[in-house]
């Protein structure tokens, strides 16, 4: 075959450009660090990547909220801690009444004792969180308790998904814990205590260490349902956060961006063939010619 | 029998002849990079008597490599544009970041948020500007794409005008060719830029010739003739009731539609992208917005708001698929009212009511309207457009190797060695330097006749 100057020169042109071209997705990979970051680089590895970081994108999503949750219900634990407290308080100071040798004015005092320790406990079931009051149920913008111990929440469940099928319960049943819901109304229980000490009512007062005890047992049996909730949503986000990343590898690995390696051997690898074919440019232009003569 | 005066004659038609195969080779090299340039090879005949005549010069021209050249560089040129405008989507649709499928996953996870806050204003904010971050990604994508086509739709009319002045200089050059050969003419350099328009044709529109025995041609593209006799189709670029180019052939008053007969030039590859690639992914995509904004909507309304009210859409609603991307938006009874989503499913729940919040975070996961959950459909849709840019760039890369190979061809057969050229240019100089010998030694013949005499 006849080979003219032209046919010659857009050979050059021609390798010159696939080498550049060549030079240059490496050097996009090499600087982007992965293999594929659009979706020409390799249509199936990037559908895989989007789908995996969506996954990624709403497991962390789900463990940051699984942990908000907690931290909603640890605030309700405590102030369950500290109801119990007072209770046993409350119960103790029923059984001090209980004792026949107390004069009247002693009972009084004990009496008094009593209404403080309800004053506080109204002032615990009225806690708020950062989702509103947390015994509220999901009437959470009202105080839940009014000053005579009237429950005027509701007992709404709110639940959040933290992996799929499970959505552990993130509010704690004030009603349960405090009012008639649960078996006792302890705050009616607590006035009944109270009066049975002002008037001296022996039969009241014995009646009330049972009933105070049994108000006791039903808000540490909902304290120790918010404790495992929260040991639930923890050990969850836990699972989450190491599933995710598992997938955030396996991503990388799918967009090649594992094999850093990989990617700075391709990028010299294109850069010595461009430089190659600089050289055989420099050559073929530098050939003589009989009308350079 | 010879005589001095018959030998001076015989000199001066070699130097002629000589000078004239000069020109010839100073044609060529002169021509080397002319675009459409065919070599020339001057023909030297005897004469009676002993003398030589350069009776004219031969173009090297080869009919198959033409055909072939102008063919496959009709369909680089189809590649080409396809490739070209499919590369500008693949960056309008799936961006590094912030792609349509993050903002979905944005918006998801906003919802998650709003599952444990439900009636905190600062996270309802966050979900309203989520999904008002989702429903621009796709009004933008949408205009984008619409853009892109408005583009394209000026570059066919553009090409459709490149071809009228290629036919109207193609009619001119054909009627001035058989004019030149009619009157016995060399009409090589007319030839020369009537073939080469003819490739700017081809490169645009796709074509092919016939030539007639007076050295005119008839040129077919589209499906239709070009050019014939001295008269020369117009092309007509418009958009017809769908929105799709239509392309037309004004042939002495009568317009002949051709669009579909346009299979290879920069319309067709502009004509693919516009009408049947990007078109298409502009209903992927209009239908992905309806069914998100329609299963979203679907949760939402059977929400109630913290005022008690409920039945409210979170996007306003599309009625057709058509045009869903574009006209994706808020709802504008819920824009800039963060306290009217919609979190639980009973007014006595509120605020703290929380499962219609748990429903719409849940849509992470589940499919929505029309299968698949909302990031494989974004995924579906990148990979479509993955899967065409890797086709119509291995398409363009193809083509240029055939395109590549049919240009050597015709390089062998009409191009200009400079070398061979030089080697030409010292033949014919040899051969004057020889004539003029001849020429200095008849005159001296001459002299030493002339001498006796005297």
């Amino acid at each position: 075959m006849r080979v003219t100057d032209n046919a010659r020169l857009l050979g050059v042109l021609r390798n010159n450009a696939i080498s550049t071209n060549r030079l240059t997705t490496a050097s996009r990979r090499a600087s982007a660090g992965a293999r594929v970051s659009k979706p020409s680089d390799d249509p199936v590895a990037y559908t895989t990547s989007v789908r995996r970081g969506s996954t990624i994108a709403n497991m962390v999503s789900r463990s940051r909220t699984a942990r908000a949750a907690a931290d909603e219900l640890t605030v309700a634990e405590g102030a369950l801690d500290s109801a119990t407290e007072l209770l046993a308080q409350a119960k103790s100071l029923a059984v001090q009444g209980a004792n026949e040798t107390l004069s009247p004015t002693d009972r009084n005092a004990l009496a008094l004792q009593v209404a403080g320790v309800r004053d506080q406990l109204l002032d615990l079931v009225n806690t708020r969180g950062a989702g509103g009051y947390v015994f509220a149920g999901t009437r959470t913008d009202t105080a839940p308790f009014d000053i005579a111990g009237t429950f005027t929440g509701n007992d709404g469940v709110m639940r959040v998904p933290v992996s799929d099928g499970v959505a552990p319960r993130i509010n704690v049943s004030g009603a349960k814990a405090f009012t008639i819901a649960g078996g006792t109304d302890v705050f009616a229980e607590l006035s009944a205590l109270t009066t049975a000490l002002n008037t001296n009512d022996l039969v009241g007062i014995r009646s009330a260490i049972g009933t105070v005890q049994k108000s006791y047992e039903q808000v540490v049996a909902v304290q120790v349902d918010s404790g495992l909730a929260i040991e639930r949503l923890h050990s969850a986000a836990d699972v989450i956060d190491t599933a995710s990343l598992a997938i955030g590898q396996a991503r990388a690995r799918d967009v090649g961006a594992d094999d850093l390696a990989g990617l700075a051997t391709e990028l010299s690898a294109a850069s010595n063939s461009y430089s190659q074919s600089l050289t055989v440019t420099k050559t073929l232009l530098s050939l003589p010619s009989l009308a350079k003569a | 029998m010879s005589s001095l005066f018959g030998i001076l004659a015989v000199a001066r038609d070699g130097v002629m002849a000589q000078t004239a195969a000069l020109d010839v080779t100073g044609q060529n090299v002169a021509g080397a990079n002319t675009p459409g340039y065919v070599r020339r090879t001057p023909v030297l005949e005897s004469v009676t008597g002993g003398g030589v005549v350069m009776s004219g010069a031969v173009r090297s021209f080869d009919r198959f490599t033409y055909a072939q050249l102008i063919d496959q560089s009709g369909r680089l040129s189809s590649a080409t544009a396809r490739a070209t405008a499919i590369s500008d989507v693949e960056a309008l649709v799936t961006p590094g970041a912030d792609h349509i499928g993050d903002r979905a996953d944005a918006l998801f996870n906003a919802f998650h948020e709003l599952t444990v806050h439900p009636s905190d204003t600062a996270v309802r904010s966050a979900v309203l500007s989520s999904a008002e971050w989702l429903a621009s990604g796709f009004a933008e994508t949408a205009n984008g794409l619409d853009a892109f086509r408005g583009e394209l739709t000026t570059r066919a009319s553009d090409v459709a005008t490149e071809v009228n002045q290629r036919l109207n200089g193609i009619a001119t050059l054909d009627k001035g060719i058989i004019e030149s050969r009619g009157r016995g003419e060399d009409a090589s350099d007319l030839i020369d830029r009537r073939d080469q328009m003819v490739r700017e044709v081809a490169d645009r529109v796709g074509a092919r010739v016939v030539e007639s025995p007076n050295g005119g041609i008839t040129l077919f593209g589209g499906g239709t003739v070009l050019y014939e006799g001295g008269r020369a189709a117009q092309l007509d670029v418009s958009l017809d009731t769908n929105g799709l180019l239509k392309v037309q052939a004004n042939r002495n008053g009568n317009l002949i539609d051709i669009t579909s007969g346009i299979q290879t030039g920069t319309l067709a590859g502009v004509k693919q992208a516009r009408d049947v690639d990007i078109a298409g992914l502009q209903t992927s995509l209009d239908a992905y917005a309806k069914d998100i904004a329609d299963t979203i909507n679907a949760i939402h309304v059977t929400g109630f708001a913290l005022d008690g009210s409920t039945g409210r859409n979170l996007f306003a609603p599309s009625a057709t698929v058509k045009g869903a991307a574009h006209a994706m938006a808020l709802d504008p009874a819920m824009s800039g009212h963060p306290e009217l989503l919609g979190t639980a499913s009973s007014s006595t729940d509120l605020p703290g009511g929380n499962d219609i919040a748990v429903k719409l975070a849940d849509l992470a996961r589940n499919p929505i309207n029309g299968g698949s959950t909302a990031s494989e459909r974004y995924a579906a849709i990148a990979s479509g457009v993955g899967q065409l840019r890797t086709t119509t760039d291995s398409e363009e890369a193809m083509r240029q190797d055939t395109v590549a190979t049919a240009t050597a061809l015709r390089e062998s057969a009409s191009g200009v060695s400079t070398d061979e050229e030089m080697i030409h240019l010292q033949q014919y100089q040899r051969a004057f330097e020889a004539s003029t010998r001849v020429l200095s030694t008849i005159n001296a013949l001459f002299d030493s006749v002339l001498s006796i005499i005297r």
